[in-house]
């Protein structure tokens, strides 16, 4: 190899680490820094550090520059639209990262394996600020994988935090981030008008759907506002034309104003950040120190972190080196926002409920028994009973504070120029306090002592006393990891080898409790026991007797693993490199058998650099590598059992007898599931670099995967889990670079694409129906040969012109018997229309720098997918209950010849909750996902200091816009499929960062 | 220095040591403190006491479609489809719920009874072992029998070897085929279940949540009724009231209360309560049949006890067993037993004997000095007369007049024809119509090769 060539191979090394980092300096600079990132082109897998070229397998490395370019407070959310092959899955309320698709089907966790500094992290993500971060990277094949064993089957990401140098002087940087989000959206769910609601009220009033309700003089169960006014009306209590005027004042109201301007706002994210490294021959350090506060959008709502770092290696002899590094995190979560307001403890809200009152006050909202019993029960001798949400917001005091300390120690120590061994161990302890006082004003609290308060004569009894009532709950984890590995490493000749083996405990540990106190003083901290053991009679129905409340519990988990490892590669004259892998994870899996519970997963993998073959001779592409490598990883969950196991559940309400219900059916074939991928990658790059990447192809296969599988019911239950399913992933990971330089504008793009299609290939039990696939396809669509997360829908055949009845099909045949087709569709009567996870995704960034300034915008895509959108449901409505309707009802078949312009049905009386049911999952509601969108842009502005008279070398100032909207997309129904609920608020923020 | 050059490699060696010896015991932990594999006598009652399953959630379909109550059209269109199919007798309305939370009871009784012979006594004694053993069986029979009043024809001993018997598990493997046994079989395995419950079990029980011999007698009693085995009806409401026969004094009660009755009243022999999922007979909702309820004498005291008037002048119920007017009792009482015993006495020609059990009763139904002794001149006459006071005093129980259509319209004597009107349109359901064996859920048909019940 000659030197230039050489030189050029270090040159392209770094660039690639250096991802789309704008390039203002100069030329010379460029190849200055390069060289110098070149040791930090070391991929590591957390067992082991190897140069990227040596890897057979699949990685995707986002390095510092890249990763701070989003600013956020958490580290996961940085990811996203960054890298080939992960997706964000966000239908549910969290979003959900899927590597390559699907490699679990729901029952066990999907989430990659995440490691922290060579051990998994057990403790909560968001204790980790993202200012530590140095780099992340994604395992996603087998050959990178499979050496994380039971545990790597959803694939592994490695973060690896920053670090002091040998030799470099100390250091100081810091770093501040403000960032503003718009309060959310809540009229973007579309409902129908309050007026409209009121008349329907009126209607359903007349047809003595409230009766039931009204005649109630028992429990008082509530009515909305105007039920009552017409009750009252009715009862000759209220003249018509002041009952008309009542409504009338309630017609202009609506709800969401209210919440918006009352309990939501612009939420406020603040980050700063301090860092000091640096260090001499023999030691070097770094200290970091973070704090974050968020105000989140939800008034009361708010985050604050603060984290302390420092990280210290030592080499006290050439052959010793010695790393300790503690971190501690603590964050407090306040949740003090009341949520959705509901008339009961479940169900909706009238449309036209106030919030504040006409001089601002808190009004008062119906919940649980009607307004005219609230206000005079017990004489005045029970604590008031109304409901005011806006006042709940200030009398709430709900806090949970956590802390996380994470202690690491390692030792090397270099035997012989090849030999190494060294011994890691980390120690990793979290607190989480919860606390939630609830007020003697809140209404909870009022509630729960008026519906137990006896009222005799003169004397009130009150089983439940006065006072607040303190839930406090408590949660431990402990967890540690011991290894010890021996590595080998040897270049002689033509040959090179690397090879690791070792042996590894780890231990994770929650213990978690939580009790209450009634009577609670905040200020004097006293609290009053209270009768758990007899019941009371209710105040508004004496016969009917409860017990008190009671809360306290308390569980342990605990989830050990023990295994052994080994990992090796040889690379014969820089061209052909080989390498292979192989693990035995055992771990506390209950009722299996020892033998059983040793799982082996293995993988091998070949590389060739074409480029270095002597007869390669194409200059303008002096870089191509294949690569391909096939292997086993697991996925695992020890909180299932094989045998029947029985769960205590605290005491029967009769007799209290302890009881117990059981947890889990015998199962004797429970066993770890299995994920064998196999890759193939071609790695090039043009002279120059102006094109480089990568392409890969892959196919993953997981098996024996556990899923909740429709039981026959006479076996006791209606499902239950078990392994029961294989899916077969195929896809493709493209990841292009391209670049310019003309003078002093240059231009970087990044095109990301991946394309998975997934289909389930095994599934135990065969479902009879299609009916129970049908909906918005969040839930496993078990049929062979499709993938498992299929959007299914009731084939639509139009509305009767006789009533407006949507018309579906039974067994071939145009049928509206909705109870049948709800529960025995067959294939005939349902559409499939495809998968609801994106099948084709990605990014295409683009950076353009002008000397100092850049400027790079991330525009995301998924393309193949479906979503199904909400529609009106009539049935509960009907029957009295309170819920917003759809605004669809404006589209609703009114007379005959509507059927030509509408398919949402007519609102007829008796509601049918299985005619809803159809319409809700037929295949009118089911829409394309495709989308383009505009994820963020980032403005950076670099002020080089470093010969002013100022302290700093170096300034940099960041504008960073994210959740831009929508540039495309295939639905014409105005919805984000992403965000089905609230639209995904857009931010702006505002960040510094100087290096002194 | 040197101490340091030799740190990892000790440090290497006792991970080494402590990763080789404990291995076994180290993975031997349990994942979660709250499983735990049943293996002792308290473990296996503890399953037997989960109230919410053992003592709750009895079939309702049978009363959903049954003659006592009726529906307003508003509250019957507010209900689920299956409750409103139900109700209207729709042929092919599928009970899959009913049918779940009966086998779940079945799963639970074969989960005890595969591990209680060999469970640790752990502190208790061999009796503690034979109740939680009796229990199990009593759970069992007990379900199946409901099971075989809404899924398998009426029993005529002409028809024992027919196919339409249930699917009988012994086994709480999930992974057990699923075959209909024969008519014969079921009801065998249901008299088989009971009475060895009856042996093992103790006279009476702590509580009445719990089974008992008495309990297990008295669902004797009602399945030899229900099979037209008046002789052994007769001898197992005998061996029933032999322990515990008490009868509540109505006159000793408060009218004026919401509920008459309090939870595990003394007549409550083993105590359950209908599903009540599909909120059907809800004080709010189910009134009582007006023909029904002017069949009780003015000086009949149940007509106070047991009914309540509503501000629309429509009649509510408020006398269940269970304690609360929002469930109906679902389990087993003395005044059926005494009834049973009436009704056998009559059926086996010694009708004089019947008249003074079922006097027995009625004393203690009505005011205080108005209840005259009944005379009857034919057995006819005195079949009749129980059978009407067994609506009487069973109304609004769960499960009982059900099965008490299917077997009278069965026997062809006091045959009835159901009726319901809702907007305008009559619904009808004759007797001995195949409706009143309700359809193997299309759940189970879809999952085994099992034949359909009759349309």
């Amino acid at each position: 190899m000659n030197k230039n060539l050489f030189l050029y191979v270090l040159n392209t090394i770094g660039l690639a680490a250096c991802g789309s980092l704008a390039h203002a300096q100069s030329e010379t600079d460029t190849l200055r820094r390069d060289t110098v990132m070149l040791e930090e082109v070391q991929i590591s897998t957390g067992y082991q550090t190897l140069p990227a070229e040596r890897m057979t397998g699949s990685f995707e490395r986002v390095d510092e520059k890249l990763f701070n370019r989003q600013i956020s407070t958490d580290v996961i959310s940085r990811l996203d639209g960054l890298v080939p092959g992960m997706l964000f899955d966000k239908r549910g309320a969290t979003d959900r990262l899927l590597v390559r698709g699907l490699s679990s089907i729901g029952l066990t966790d999907s989430r990659p394996l995440i490691i922290l500094d060579n051990f998994p992290y057990e403790g909560d993500l968001d204790a980790i600020n993202p200012n530590d971060v140095a780099s992340v990277t994604l395992l996603k094949d087998a050959a990178s994988a499979s050496i994380w064993g039971a545990r790597a089957g959803n694939g592994v990401l490695v973060i690896t935090t920053k670090r002091g140098q040998f030799g470099r002087p100390f250091r100081l940087s810091a770093t501040s981030n403000v960032a503003v989000q718009e309060k959310p959206d809540l009229f973007y769910r579309p409902q129908i008008a309050p007026t409209d609601y009121i008349d329907n009220e009126t209607m359903l009033f007349g047809r003595g759907v409230y009766d039931a309700a009204l005649m109630n003089t028992r429990t008082w169960p509530a009515v909305t506002p105007v039920v009552d006014i017409l009750d009252q009306q009715r009862r000759g209590l209220m003249s018509e034309a002041e009952a008309a005027a009542r409504i009338d004042a309630l017609r202009g109201h609506d709800l969401r104003d209210d919440e918006s301007r009352y309990l939501y706002r612009d939420a406020v994210m603040q980050q700063y950040a301090l860092s000091l490294s640096g260090g001499s021959d023999r030691l070097n350090t770094l200290l970091s120190a973070g704090y974050d506060r968020n105000l989140q959008s939800e008034r009361g709502n708010g985050y604050t972190r603060t984290t302390v770092r420092s990280q210290t290696s030592l080499r006290p002899v050439d052959a010793l080196s010695l790393d300790i590094g503690i971190a501690y995190s603590a964050n407090e979560r306040q949740a003090n926002h009341p949520g959705a307001i509901r008339m009961g403890a479940t169900g909706g809200i009238y449309p036209y409920a106030s919030l504040v009152d006409e001089q601002g006050r808190p009004a008062v909202v119906v919940r649980d028994r009607r307004l005219g019993y609230a206000d005079t029960a017990g004489a005045g001798r029970l604590l008031d009973w109304r409901y005011r949400p806006y006042e709940e917001l200030s009398l709430a005091d709900n806090t949970t504070k956590l802390q996380n300390l994470l202690f690491n120690l390692s030792a090397r120590y270099q035997w012989t120029a090849h030999l190494s061994t060294e011994v890691r161990g980390q120690y990793e302890n979290q607190w989480s306090d919860s606390r939630q006082l609830q007020d003697e004003r809140s209404y909870y609290v009022r509630d729960l002592i008026n519906s137990f308060t006896q009222l005799a004569g003169d004397n009130v009894i009150r089983p439940v006393p006065l006072g607040g009532i303190l839930d406090a709950g408590r949660s431990r984890l402990q967890a540690y990891g011991l290894r010890g590995q021996a590595n080998y490493r040897r270049d002689w000749a033509a040959h090179s080898v690397a090879a690791i083996a070792g042996g590894e405990v780890r231990h994770a540990g929650t213990e978690s409790g939580s009790d209450r106190l009634y009577g609670y003083d905040a200020d004097l901290r006293i609290s009053q026991g209270v009768d758990y053991a007899n019941q009371y009679p209710r105040y508004t129905s004496p016969s009917s007797r409860a017990f008190i409340p009671y809360v306290g519990s308390g569980s342990r988990t605990v989830s050990r693993f023990v295994s052994l490892y080994a990992n090796a590669s040889y690379t014969y004259n820089g061209r052909y490199t080989a390498s292979a892998s192989a693990r035995r994870d055992a771990s506390n899996l209950f009722g299996v058998a020892t033998n059983d519970r040793w799982s082996p997963f293995w993988s091998a993998g070949l590389a060739w650099d074409i480029a270095k073959e002597p007869f390669y001779a194409w200059s303008a592409m002096p870089h191509l590598k294949l690569r391909s490598t096939y292997g086993h990883a697991g996925n695992v969950d020890n909180g299932r059992a094989a045998v029947t196991t029985i769960e205590y559940r605290g005491y029967s309400r009769l007799g209290r007898f302890p009881y117990a219900i059981v947890a889990n059916p015998p199962n004797p074939e429970l066993r770890w599931e299995d994920v064998a991928t196999w890759n193939i990658g071609l790695d090039f790059a043009t002279k120059g670099r102006y094109l480089s990447g990568s392409i890969e192809y892959y196919v993953k296969d997981a098996t024996d995967l556990i899923s909740t599988i429709v039981a026959d019911p006479t076996s006791g239950f209606t499902s239950f889990a078990r392994n029961s399913a294989s899916i077969r992933n195929r896809g493709l990971d493209i990841s292009l670079q391209g670049r310019a330089d003309v003078g002093v504008f240059g231009w970087i793009g990044d095109l990301l694409f991946s394309h998975n299609t997934n289909m389930l290939t095994e599934y135990h039990n065969d479902p009879w129906s299609y009916s129970s696939s049908v909906g918005t396809g969040n839930n496993i669509a078990p049929f062979v040969g499709r993938t498992p997360y299929a959007l299914i829908s009731y084939r639509f055949a139009g509305l009767d012109p006789e009533n407006g009845d949507p018309m579906g099909y039974l067994n071939g045949e145009v049928s509206n018997d909705y109870n049948n087709i709800t529960r025995n569709a067959t294939e005939e009567d349902v559409v499939l229309h495809g998968s609801t996870l994106a099948t084709y995704f990605g990014a295409f960034r683009n950076t353009f720098t002008w000397k100092n300034l850049s400027v790079s915008a991330n525009v995301t895509y998924r393309f193949g997918y479906f979503f199904r959108r909400e529609t009106v449901a009539y049935a509960s409505f009907l029957s009295g209950g309170v819920a917003a309707l759809h605004a669809d009802y404006y589209k609703r078949w009114q007379h005959a010849g509507d059927e030509r312009q509408t398919t949402v049905p007519s609102m007829r009386i008796p509601g049918s909750a299985n005619r809803d049911a159809f319409y809700r999952d037929s295949e009118v509601t089911a829409e394309r996902g495709d989308h383009i969108r505009l994820q963020d842009v980032n403005i950076t502005y670099v002020f080089d200091m470093s010969n002013g008279r100022l302290p700093f070398r170096q300034i940099r100032a960041t504008v960073y816009a994210r959740n831009l909207g929508l540039l495309w997309k295939a639905n014409d129904v105005g919805l984000d499929p992403d965000y089905l609920a609230t639209p995904a608020a857009r931010s702006i923020a505002f960040g510094l960062a100087m290096d002194f | 220095m040197k101490a340091m050059k030799k740190l990892p490699l000790w440090m290497g060696l006792t991970g080494l040591c402590f990763f080789l010896s404990g291995c076994e015991d180290y993975l031997a932990e349990k994942p979660s403190s709250s499983l735990a594999i049943p293996s002792s006598v308290r473990d296996f009652q503890a399953l037997i006491d989960y109230q919410a399953r053992m003592n709750e959630y009895y079939p309702e379909s049978g009363d959903i479609a049954a003659d006592y109550y009726y529906l307003t059209e508003t509250d019957w269109g507010a209900r689920s489809d299956h409750a409103r199919d139900t109700y209207v007798w729709k042929a092919d309305v599928d009970s899959e719920q009913d049918w779940a939370v009966c086998y779940e009871k079945i799963f639970y009784a074969n989960v005890v009874l595969e591990g209680i012979d060999d469970a640790l006594l752990d502190g208790l004694g061999e009796p503690d072992r034979q109740q939680a053993k009796g229990a199990a069986l009593f759970i069992r029979g007990w379900t199946y029998y409901h099971l075989s009043q809404l899924f398998v024809p009426q029993y005529r001993r002409d028809e024992e070897s027919s196919g339409y018997g249930l699917p009988l598990r012994f086994t709480p493997d999930i992974n057990a085929p699923t075959e209909r046994s024969t008519v014969g079989d079921t009801y065998r395995q249901i008299e088989a279940d009971l009475k060895q419950a009856a042996q093992l079990l103790p006279e009476r029980a702590a509580l009445a949540t719990r089974p008992s011999k008495a309990a297990a007698y008295a669902a004797l009693a009602r399945l030899y009724l229900t099979m037209g085995r008046y002789d052994d009806a007769l001898e197992a409401s005998d061996s029933c009231l032999a322990i515990q026969s008490e009868l509540m004094d109505y006159n000793t009660l408060d009218a004026n209360q919401a509920n008459s009755f309090a939870e595990l009243n003394p007549e409550v022999i083993f105590n359950a309560m209908l599903s009540g999922l599909s909120g059907v007979h809800a004080a709010a909702r189910a009134r009582v049949d007006t023909v029904l309820y002017s069949s009780y004498d003015e000086d009949d005291l149940r007509r106070y006890l047991f009914f309540d008037t509503r501000a629309d002048g429509s009649l509510q119920f408020k006398g269940s067993y269970y304690g609360n007017i929002h469930s109906v009792f679902a389990g087993l009482a003395v005044d059926e037993v005494y009834l049973i015993k009436a009704e056998s006495l009559i059926r086996t020609r010694r009708r004089e004997d019947g008249v003074r059990i079922l006097d027995e009763l009625l004393a203690r139904r009505w005011q205080t000095g108005t209840y005259v002794a009944r005379q009857v001149a034919t057995d006819e006459q005195a079949l009749r007369m129980v059978l009407e006071e067994r609506e009487k005093e069973l109304v609004f129980r769960g499960g009982i007049r059900w099965s008490d259509l299917r077997r009278l319209n069965a026997a062809g004597f006091l045959v009835t024809t159901l009726k319901r009107t809702l907007g305008g349109v009559d619904y009808l359901l004759e007797a001995n119509d195949p409706r009143y064996t309700f359809l193997i859920p299309s759940s189970v048909i879809g999952q085994n090769n099992i034949v359909q019940n009759l349309r």
